[in-house]
């Protein structure tokens, strides 16, 4: 149970970094008048920031990446249940791996 | 003129966190949004089935971590003061005495920086609340937190209380899951040999796919999609997340015309 100096000083820095993005993020919205039109695109952010999540990861999980992917929607759609997708989604990953 | 008033409190969750927790009554004139005891709940709720992956990510940082020999404090004050997964990942990797504090440190940036899309697209939910119980709430903000309650709020919920619900049940998730795998060091194997490692890629495509409202949805995700892809195999660092976020707020902006308004969330829009 020991904290090293040089790891205390690390770790404050990257606090102080985190926190200045998540609060910063808000606080700077609450600066700029928003249009109705930057706020209706705002809505569309979200789903624009995870398709950004999620693309590079999948691509990088290769083939088998891909299969889980399809695997998730799948059940997305038959079920809209988000842990059987996860199931899903490992497992069809998993079995991939198995035969590549 | 429309008048609403709204009550909101914050009170102790089921799991006692005291301290930031206190009682409070607010009214104001903004409509639709709440914060409630019953949104914390439906929070906590609606984002447990993420917080079981949550806590294999948790696990397998805690061995990391132990790996990289860093003292149980030390996993217990980066999850306090940084929370933040990927990067507390990243930094493990770094982890070697004497420490290279800057490459750390930009690290974290990098990969952080897409923390200011997640809290700016939550300003017009939360920007009704004072900022005394915003900026604590926006501390313990993750992906999957904010990916949650923001599938919420486009499906007409407006309780703010849900997004503390859903950070709660985040971290709750992760505190114990990384001192677990902490404790259990190297005796876990390699966690991609069971297909843990799509755990953050599933739960991410998941939400996108049940957040699938019209086509309308597909023009802003596809130019997401494209650009974080080209920015991701370019760029190095988490660039791409912003990149594709902003080619994806772009694409939504500029074809404003063709979009039919009801389907704009708003918080200014009364929730019945």
């Amino acid at each position: 149970m020991t904290v090293h100096g040089s790891a205390f000083v690390t770790i404050f820095l990257m606090a102080v970094v985190t926190y200045a993005f998540r609060a910063g993020g808000y606080w700077m919205m609450g600066r700029v008048t928003l249009s109705p039109r930057m706020e209706s695109g705002l809505a569309y952010l979200p789903g624009a920031v995870i398709t950004a999540l999620v693309v590079p990861s999948a691509i990088e999980a290769g083939f088998p990446g891909i299969v889980g992917l399809v695997a998730v929607a799948i059940v997305m759609r038959r079920w809209n249940n988000l842990f059987l997708a996860l199931v899903f989604g490992i497992g069809a990953v998993w079995m991939m791996r198995q035969f590549m | 003129m429309q008048r609403c008033v709204w009550e909101s409190r914050l009170v102790e969750t089921a799991a006692g966190v005291n301290g930031m927790l206190e009682e409070a009554e607010m009214v104001t004139h903004q409509a639709g949004v709440t914060f409630t005891r019953q949104g914390v709940f439906r929070g906590l709720r609606a984002t447990a089935p993420l917080a079981i992956s949550v806590a294999t990510y948790g696990a397998v940082f805690g061995v990391l971590a132990k790996q990289a020999g860093v003292s149980l404090l030390e996993t217990t004050l980066l999850n306090l003061f940084v929370f933040a997964g990927a990067a507390q990942m990243a930094a493990m990797d770094q982890w070697a005495y004497p420490l290279p504090i800057m490459a750390i440190v930009i690290t974290t940036l990098l990969i952080n920086l897409r923390l200011i899309m997640l809290g700016a697209s939550m300003r017009p939910w939360m920007k009704y609340l004072p900022a005394w119980m915003v900026y604590p709430t926006l501390h313990i903000l993750s992906d999957e937190s904010w990916a949650v309650a923001m599938t919420e709020y486009r499906n007409g919920e407006r309780d703010a209380g849900l997004v503390l619900g859903c950070n709660l049940a985040i971290a709750f998730a992760w505190f114990p899951a990384s001192a677990f795998g902490h404790v259990l060091g190297g005796s876990i194997g390699d966690p991609a040999e069971l297909g843990l490692d799509f755990a953050f890629t599933a739960v991410f495509a998941a939400m996108l796919f049940g957040g699938y409202r019209s086509r309308f949805d597909l023009a802003p995700w596809g130019a997401s999609g494209l650009v974080a892809w080209l920015v991701w195999w370019l760029v190095p660092g988490t660039w791409y997340v912003i990149a594709g976020g902003l080619a994806g707020f772009l694409v939504a902006v500029l074809r404003t015309d063709e979009r039919p308004h009801h389907q704009i969330p708003d918080a200014t829009e009364p929730v019945s």
